[in-house]
């Protein structure tokens, strides 16, 4: 995580790659940066932004078992520390309406209980939400991806809940006024609309409405039962409220001119809309009881009812006549609809319709008025009409209706409404200065901003558009507005308003999995009520519906936009407007460690994967047992949260040919089997773990002795079986495993089950290799140049891949591929692009007075604060002498806490940092930086470990636990006080690399040195380079077969021309010095010429690279008896030698060969460990066997063909007839014969029966074991510690695969551990890149806390020279005194000799006595009292 | 500021080294690569750095905390 604070890493997340071009050492990239919309800097990481969010998603981090928000930080630990919020985009509702109302925003909080909110975000951008609650015709509804799934939310309800369920009726006051005053003519919602949106951008908008009561067509023309008036009133007071004034009983045209307006007001909008109805023009239209829609609803609504007929037809299908016949049902009138399209056109709300057949009002389709029929008295007595059918569509789109001849036929009827229409009065406006109208004498505007021909004067709502929709109108008004706002200050009235008005999304909703559930239907009153008054039909929804209804929002847009966060945040961290922007850079060069995903089993039904509560995938496992996971490290199942009694895992799902992969996934048994280790040691009442399995593939250093100590536990069954199905019990939610074990079929039930998912390419991965212009493989990774000999090349110069994105890796393979292809990748850069050293930060140097202590104890999560109450400790901590700040951390390696303590620190003006969590094997450093970077001396700091050594180890003794850690913080406090700051030195740095061994690993690290432009120096103690590789010993490499002694050979030949010095025939013969100052010894072997030479080699690094030997199996299965037995190299070397193979005294062509595997290896004397390269060969050496026409069988355990290529390898091997038959140990196979080996007989655990073959030669795949004397000399040489297998030991088996406990040590190869070919190559290139940092330095900064003697105490007996393990101590004489001396340089500060000087004349300077003493009193301390 | 600006106020605009993805192996290229007095970039598609290795418990065969 140190990625994150170094000054030399620019770190971009949220990122992608968008293009790369030039060519290699001149490369010029293009990142496309998204936007978190937290600003990074700012945010502290509190969280309070998470609790107002109302927006919950999977979290993809815990693989869906837990929840997150919109707004989140993936994992506490996460860097950077800063929250970022999810965002998809517009969701489709807010896009399809024309105000962009944010419905999804409100309809979160709604779902949360939280009205007034909701209603704050529904009054953002629409100020008559009562109004529209009601009769607006959501169009959002239409977009609404839940109508996918079943129905659309009922957006309309949720919002008119809002408004009933909340007491934030207020309209905020604009930020800042200004003095220009607005004219608007029409108070209805385009006019209300406009004067709004001016209103809060500061104008003083003035309305002018020509009717006694404001509202336009909301009051005229929508009946109450939709739409109370009272509702209308309360909008539009609320609007009053803000600062609109409204005149109403003036009109324009009439009271005051036009012309007037235009002089008196900065600027005119007009909002008229359509109040002239149009005539059917048929004949009998003036009869009595023929009305207009809206002069019928006019009179309604203004007097409560209308002198009208008992039968009443209502001609037309728009919302008008649906509204002016069921308001001439409440009249009390029998009811007709004639319309002369069909349902399917009927302009008018369908919703509204469906209201009308309830209320018993019949629908008459393509049928059209003809004639009004009138009495005597002129009167109406019926209708005839003509019949319709629907011919071509029009240019709206609508079928044209064509009457149908002779199909008149009569209704009887004593009242005709006709709803077909209305325009806008354009001649009451009188004068209307020039402006243009449009041949349906409607305003003719720029539709982008509504400017008339009149500069100055803008129009919208229904006079510009016809009768449309209240929701039109409003964007009619909006639209207006922002253009007499740009208008008035002179700006640009058109640009960049594309994104006004009703789009699409640009993205599809996943409804896969959503759950059906319809929507709740709005409540309505009795029908007998109905229809006998005028109250409003629908009642609204109660607080349990809302809730209900809102929660079925699928939440398109993730974000919600309610902007809850702002609010929330003390820092103003957050920012919605923020867009993606571009960086370009200039590289040499690219590494791609793009990484890989993990198989989806849902593919494979037959698990239950994804499906069966309790099926997990391997990475959902992994999240139960951490401890920040979502069950804090407990093992439950999901479907009742109770801890399983058994698990079973099944192996190779996603892998080895299942589930679409032929490769192997290589992590997945391990990590199996490190999951039921650990799953049994978090719960303990577990009592069978099942690990289906078809082998057990431990090939890495240290594996197999780790699946040993599993199978110890007898809790661990192994079966060699693969389930063929799993049945979960719907109500138990256990599981039924089928499987056939030896031929028998068994069931099993078991509690939970863990797929063991494989890895498959990251998605990314082909988009990228497009991008990259890289090859990638048929399994879809990213293709190397040579599969056999290296991971990290890829097919383009200067573009190198490693990880999980080359094929599925273990930690360790992918770190030193990683360091491998950065040190290549550097080998592009010019010598120009090296960054100057960072000036450190001028220390603090006022540490007079006494020490200044700050606490701060950490919960580690769970970790810690499970089991100990850490607010309790820090609590008293705070009492301790000297403390001035003590306080608690929930991570106190988070960056957002790394950034807090330090804070504190200067705050409180601490000078004596203490921080109680866990090991300072790892965290020390991190918090030393921490304190560097304000600083403060790093060693004025102390570190209580109170996780590993406390919360760890006693977790069921919480009450002693607590009394530990409080014990612990208060030595470690005791010493903090004691504690002095320490400086550097600095040391020059011999800048050459000395590489140890000439086989693969040592050429390549050598020439990987020579790359980056370093002299480097080669020893080898043959008299030829290439190892293994060298003629007549390995023949050909798997897995594409390439000749070894080639590749070699062109090695070599680049090492000659990179002019790497190389000494054949030598060896090391001492080494002194350390890092950056070596001196190394080599001695030539002696020649004929002469004895043996020394030469002086003096290097800042050393790579140690001489390779393994192989178990000698000299007794076993015939080895040294038998000439037809050898070793698999020796077979390598026959395959080099001979054309076909021969057999000593064997006249023919032999028929027949054996190969045994795991000849001295995996405990079977030899290497306790997997050998790993002896399955690939053998698979190689059998085809090539096969391919002349020779019979195969191998013997084997657990074929581990897990090396790229491989899988394919065995299976192409079994296609051709090679006979595989697993043993269960090497004592079940027994060769036998005379002179030379005739028979080999096994016990086939797979079949159950004794197998006996004739065979004519035996292959013994022996195993790779230490070199000797070469790694025992090695390692008394470079102090390197070695394993339990023998090979020398790496730093760390995972994050440090190459370096050593000796700084400037490196190691590389087979000397570390067994391996293939490409695996040792880039652990070489690591291993150079690692002695490159070394040696690239100016200068190596020494370590200060280390030992120190006191002349003047010394006598010189030399008990530390004896003592140092690390050769750091000599005796030195000055003025005929001796006494001893520290190398400083090579003195860990490990104080071993401290405690062994006789007369305390060396004192470790970071663990004085007067430190430790002030502990151990401490400690004593409580017990004294 | 852009990082070229930043770059070019601070230092000219050296060449550097792109490294994509912020899990394990890109956290570990970018570090030696830093370490070595270079500049990497280190492009990251989700809000944190990590990767796989993050999600992991502990590590085998050490079984240490992965983070």
């Amino acid at each position: 995580m140190d990625a994150g604070r170094h000054p030399n890493i620019d770190l971009l997340t949220c990122s992608e790659l968008t293009s790369l071009s030039g060519k290699a050492g001149n490369f010029t990239a293009t990142i496309r940066v998204n936007p978190r919309y937290v600003k990074q800097n700012d945010c502290v990481g509190c969280g309070e932004c998470v609790e107002a969010c109302p927006i919950t998603v999977p979290n993809e981090f815990d693989l869906g078992l837990m929840p997150r928000k919109a707004i989140y930080r993936a994992f506490p630990q996460a860097v950077p520390s800063s929250f970022a919020i999810s965002k998809r985009g517009t969701p489709p509702c807010t896009a399809g309406c024309p105000i962009h109302q944010n419905a999804q925003g409100y309809i979160a909080l709604i779902g949360k209980g939280r009205y007034d909110e909701a209603l704050e975000v529904i009054l953002r951008e629409n100020p008559l939400p009562s109004i529209c609650g009601r009769v607006c015709t959501h169009p959002c509804m239409e977009n609404c991806s839940r109508g996918k799934v079943d129905e659309p939310v009922n957006i309309p309800a949720l919002k008119r809940f809002a408004t009933e369920h909340s007491n934030n009726w207020t309209i905020k006051p604009p930020a800042k006024e200004r003095k220009e005053k607005i004219a608007i003519v029409g108070s209805g919602p385009g006019g209300l609309m406009c004067a709004h949106v001016l209103r809060q951008k500061g104008y003083k908008p003035t309305i002018f409405e020509s009717a006694k009561t404001a509202g336009g067509m909301l009051t005229v023309g929508i009946p109450s039962f939709r739409l109370p008036r009272e509702k209308i009133a309360e909008d539009i007071q609320r609007l009053v409220k803000s600062g609109i004034e409204i005149k109403t009983g003036v009109t324009i045209g009439k009271d005051v001119t036009l012309e007037k307006l235009r002089k008196d007001y900065a600027a005119v909008f007009l909002a008229i809309g359509t109040h002239i109805e149009r005539k059917l023009n048929v004949k009998g239209e003036d009869f009595k009881g023929v009305w207009g829609g809206i002069e019928f609803l006019r009179q309604v609504n203004a007097k409560g009812t209308a002198k009208i007929g008992k039968k009443v037809v209502v001609i037309g299908g728009g919302n008008s006549a649906l509204d002016a016949a069921r308001t001439a049902r409440r009249c009390g009138a029998e009811v007709q609809i004639v319309y002369r399209r069909s349902r399917a056109e009927m302009p008018a709300d369908p919703r509204e319709i469906i209201e009308a057949e309830a209320e018993e009002i019949e629908l008459t389709f393509l049928a059209t008025p003809a004639e009004i029929l009138g009495d005597e008295k002129s009167a109406v007595k019926g209708l005839k009409c003509v019949r319709m059918k629907l011919g071509e569509a029009d240019a709206s789109g609508r079928a044209v209706p064509v009457p149908i001849s002779n199909s008149t036929f009569e209704i009887a009827c004593d009242s005709v409404i006709v709803t077909i229409g209305q325009s806008a009065d354009m001649e009451t406006l009188g004068d209307k200065l020039g402006l243009q109208t449009t041949r349906l004498n409607t305003f003719e505007v720029n539709e982008l901003t509504g400017e008339t021909s009149l500069p100055g004067v803008f129009a919208g709502g229904d006079c510009v558009t016809g009768p449309d929709v209240v929701v039109n109108a409003m964007f009619g008004g909006k639209k207006a507005a922002i253009s007499i706002d740009r208008y008035l200050r002179k700006r640009n009235l058109e640009k960049g308003r594309e994104q006004e008005g009703p789009f699409r999304s640009l993205y599809e909703v996943d409804i896969e999995g959503v759950l059906m559930q319809k929507s709740i239907p709005a409540p309505v009153i009795e029908m007998k009520k109905r229809l006998k008054s005028f109250d409003e039909v629908h009642t609204g929804y109660t607080e349990e519906q809302a809730i209900a209804e809102a929660e079925r929002c699928l939440q398109c847009g993730i974000c919600c936009d309610c902007e809850q966060c702002v609010a929330a945040c003390k820092r103003e961290a957050i920012d919605h407007s923020m867009l993606p922007r571009d960086e370009v850079v200039n590289v040499g060069s690219v590494v791609v460690a793009s990484g890989f995903e993990e198989f989806d089993p849902t593919s494979m039904g037959c698990f239950g994967g994804g499906r069966f509560l309790n099926v997990l995938t391997g990475l959902q496992f992994e999240r139960l047992l951490a401890a920040s996971g979502p069950t804090k490290g407990h093992v439950y199942r999901a479907s009742d949260n109770c801890v399983p009694k058994s698990i079973v895992w099944v192996q190779c799902v996603g892998s080895r040919g299942e589930g679409g992969n032929d490769y192997c996934s290589r992590f997945c048994c391990m990590n199996a089997i490190k999951g039921a280790m650990l799953a049994l040691e978090h719960e303990p009442s577990i009592e069978k773990l099942y690990m289906f399995y078809t082998d057990i593939r431990a090939f890495g250093k240290g594996f197999e002795e780790f699946v040993e100590r599993a199978k110890q536990d007898k809790r661990i069954e192994f079966i060699r079986a693969r389930p063929s199905k799993i049945v979960e019990d719907t109500e138990s939610h256990d599981l039924t495993i089928f499987v056939e074990t030896n031929g028998k079929s068994r069931k099993l039930t078991t509690d939970m089950v863990v797929l063991s998912t494989g890895a498959i390419p990251s998605e990314s991965t082909k988009r990228l290799a497009e991008i990259l212009k890289i090859d990638v493989k048929q399994d879809g990774f990213f293709a190397t140049r040579d599969l056999s000999t290296t991971l990290i090349e890829s097919t383009r110069s200067g573009v190198f891949v490693c990880g999980g994105s080359v094929g599925p890796e273990i930690i360790p393979e992918a770190v030193a591929q990683a360091s491998g292809a950065a040190s290549l990748a550097i080998s592009y850069l010019s010598e120009e692009s090296r960054l100057p050293e960072p000036e450190p930060v001028p220390e603090i140097t006022d540490l007079d007075g006494p020490p200044r202590v700050g606490v701060f104890v950490c919960h580690c999560g769970a970790n810690i604060g499970g089991t100990v109450d850490v607010e309790e400790l820090a609590k008293e901590a705070a009492l301790l002498p000297d403390v001035v700040y003590s306080g608690d951390e929930l991570f106190a390696c988070a960056q957002s806490s790394q950034r807090h303590i330090q804070e504190i620190i200067q705050e409180h003006n601490i000078n004596r940092v203490v921080v109680a969590a866990c090991t300072p094997r790892t965290h020390e450093p991190v918090y030393r930086a921490a304190l560097a970077e304000i600083g403060l001396n790093p060693y004025l700091f102390e570190m209580a470990n109170i996780r590993d050594q406390c919360t760890w180890v006693h977790a069921k003794d919480k009450q002693g636990a607590q009394i530990r850690a409080r014990d612990q913080i208060r030595m470690a406090v005791a010493r903090a006080r004691q504690l002095v700051p320490l400086h550097s030195g600095k040391v020059p740095v011999e800048k050459r690399v000395l590489v140890v061994g000439g086989g693969i690993s040592g050429v390549e690290a050598a020439l990987a040195v020579a790359r980056r432009g370093l002299p480097v120096e080669l020893v080898e103690s043959a008299s030829e380079l290439g190892g293994l590789l060298a003629k007549n010993q390995l023949n050909s490499l798997y897995p594409k077969g390439e000749s070894a002694p080639e590749e070699m050979f062109r090695r070599v030949q680049a090492l000659k021309l990179a002019g790497v010095e190389v000494h054949t025939n030598s060896t090391i013969q001492s080494i002194s010095g350390f890092l950056g100052n070596f001196e190394v010894m080599i001695e030539r072997a002696p020649t004929e010429h002469g004895g043996s030479t020394l030469k002086r080699i003096k290097c800042g690094a050393v790579i140690l690279a001489t390779g393994a030997g192989v178990y000698d199996p000299t007794g076993r299965f015939g080895y040294g008896e038998y000439k037809n037995v050898v070793t698999n190299l020796e077979l390598e070397r026959k395959f080099a030698e001979e054309e076909d193979i021969k057999i000593e005294g064997l006249s023919d062509k032999p028929q027949t060969a054996a190969f045994i595997l795991c000849v001295g290896s995996r405990g079977d004397a030899g290497n306790p460990g997997c050998s790993s390269y002896c399955c690939p060969t053998t698979i190689k050496q059998a085809l090539q066997l096969r391919e002349q026409g020779i019979d195969v069988v191998v013997f084997y355990q657990d074929m581990r063909t897990v090396d790229a290529g491989m899988e394919e390898l065995y299976r192409e091997a079994r296609g051709a007839g090679v006979l595989f038959i697993r043993v269960e140990s090497h004592s079940q196979i027994q060769v036998r014969g005379e002179s030379r080996a005739e028979r080999i007989e096994a016990f086939d655990s797979l079949l159950g029966e004794t197998v006996s073959l004739p065979v004519d030669l035996v292959v013994l795949a022996v195993g790779m074991i230490p070199r000797e004397p070469q790694t025992t000399e090695l390692q008394s040489l470079f102090k390197i510690p070695r394993g339990s297998d023998g090979f020398l030991l790496e730093r760390h088996p995972e994050l440090g695969p190459v370096e050593t406990t000796a700084d400037g040590v490196f190691i590389c190869g087979t000397l570390q551990g067994p391996k293939g070919i490409a695996a040792a190559t880039a652990q070489a290139t690591a291993a150079a890149g690692k002695a490159s940092i070394s040696v690239g330095r100016d200068y190596v900064v020494l370590e200060p806390a280390i030992a120190e003697v006191n002349k003047a105490l010394c006598r010189a007996c030399s008990t530390c020279v004896d003592i140092c393990p690390y050769h750091a101590i000599s005796i030195q004489q000055e003025n005929g005194n001796s006494f001893a001396m520290v190398t400083a340089a090579q003195c860990k500060g490990c104080g071993t000799c401290a405690a062994w000087c006789p007369t305390g004349a060396i004192r470790s300077n970071h663990f004085t006595d007067t430190q430790i003493g002030a502990m151990v009193d401490a400690v004593l301390e409580e017990l004294s009292v | 500021m852009s990082i070229s600006e930043k770059h070019t106020a601070h230092n000219g605009d050296p060449q550097g080294v792109l490294v994509i993805g912020g899990g394990i192996a890109g956290i570990q290229a970018a570090l030696d690569i830093a370490d070595s007095g270079y500049r990497a970039y280190l492009v990251e598609k989700t809000t944190s750095l990590g990767g796989r290795m993050a999600q992991l418990d502990k590590t085998f065969p050490t079984i240490d905390c992965s983070i």
